[in-house]
């Protein structure tokens, strides 16, 4: 791997970093905001490439790889945040983390999950995204969102796994 | 010209190569569902590294032809031949998170379940009949037993916890990565 190349994806990358901490840091939000993060991601695959261009003297093939490299990262990284925000995984790790050596029964664990409001912050964030509409007490699925639970059906289906949850 | 040709074949390559990996992928699945293999989480692991395997192997013998003599590719840098890998890589792990929210997302299932009832529930209902029924104690019963699996916590007799030295170490990652992010409500 050249030098060039290696320079120019770690300065891309630290600057979407930096970015991404930032933002959110200086602006919380519940909703997890992936679009916004692909903005940024994409910032720091172009300062990748226009870095690689000035340092290669736009060679186009060594750009190309860069920019590649860049996106994967960038891929990577999404992945990386999607998970550590939405994981319910992660999140009973984070609360059994609290208990040290000691055991819990599965009922109290599932009681405390369920009596938080993590399931109607996920319907929150489905009718900011437009595809649910909570009223009161009640949930309708827009049009967005019947196409899309369709499609997840008729993908699982597809891909012989079904959806879960 | 002879650039973009290049990148072109490259890519081309890469895009095959992912879907030849997602194929073996979903072979594999496939006879595992009709029952002539093992369906434990070490069994999806090992059935997933070989279809990633499959195509890297795929992607190299393409890139070797291509550059080979009578090949399109005239010029065929190593940093190219690294971004491919990288490329193949993402566009591997992006199918593996779409296969991972398909069969496990939270939001997705809420969704199905509310197509399931007609596109209009009651919160309350909807949430202790998530998953068809399986309920929220189902969807911690199905992660812990998964996270048991991977040795991250002892998971027996209904009785959960303590972490292990890897649990623990994930999970301070977890802590204080969510902290930095002022991630709040999470999962």
């Amino acid at each position: 791997m050249t030098v060039s190349l290696v320079v120019s994806v770690a300065i891309g990358g630290v600057v979407l970093l930096l970015l991404h901490v930032m933002v959110w840091r200086w602006a919380p939000d519940n909703s997890p905001r992936v679009i916004l993060l692909g903005l940024l991601t994409t910032i720091g695959i172009l300062i990748s490439g226009v870095i690689d261009a000035v340092l290669t003297n736009g060679d186009s093939l060594e750009v190309c790889a860069v920019v590649w490299i860049a996106v994967s990262l960038g891929v990577f990284y999404i992945i990386f945040y999607v998970g550590l925000a939405r994981s319910v995984s992660l999140t009973l790790l984070a609360r059994l983390r609290g208990c040290g050596a000691q055991s819990l029964p599965l009922n109290a664990l599932v009681d405390e999950y369920a009596s938080s409001s993590r399931f109607e912050d996920r319907i929150r964030v489905m009718h900011k995204t437009g595809l649910a509409q909570l009223s009161a007490d009640s949930v309708n699925l827009t049009d967005k969102g019947f196409k899309l639970a369709r499609w997840a059906k008729v993908l699982g289906r597809a891909a012989g796994i079904g959806v879960e949850g | 010209m002879v650039a973009f040709t290049t990148m072109l074949v490259v890519f081309s390559s890469v895009v095959v190569a992912v879907l030849v990996a997602a194929a073996l992928q979903m072979g594999s699945l496939a006879l595992r569902r009709a029952g002539r293999g093992s369906s434990s989480l070490i069994a999806d692991i090992v059935a997933l590294t070989a279809s990633v395997v499959g195509g890297v192997v795929f992607l190299w013998n393409a890139l070797w032809f291509a550059y080979g003599p009578g090949g399109w590719v005239q010029e065929l840098p190593y940093s190219l031949q690294i971004g491919a890998v990288f490329l193949y890589l993402a566009g591997c792990v992006g199918l593996m998170n779409v296969q991972s929210v398909l069969s496990r997302g939270y939001t997705l299932r809420i969704l199905v379940d509310l197509l399931e009832r007609g596109g209009r529930a009651n919160v309350d209902s909807l949430k202790s009949g998530y998953g068809g029924g399986l309920g929220i104690g189902g969807l911690i019963a199905k992660r812990l037993h998964s996270l048991a699996s991977l040795g991250l916590l002892h998971f027996q007799d209904n009785q959960v916890g303590p972490l292990t030295p890897l649990g623990k170490l994930l999970a301070e990652m977890t802590v204080r990565l969510r902290k930095l992010l002022r991630l709040e409500m999470v999962g």
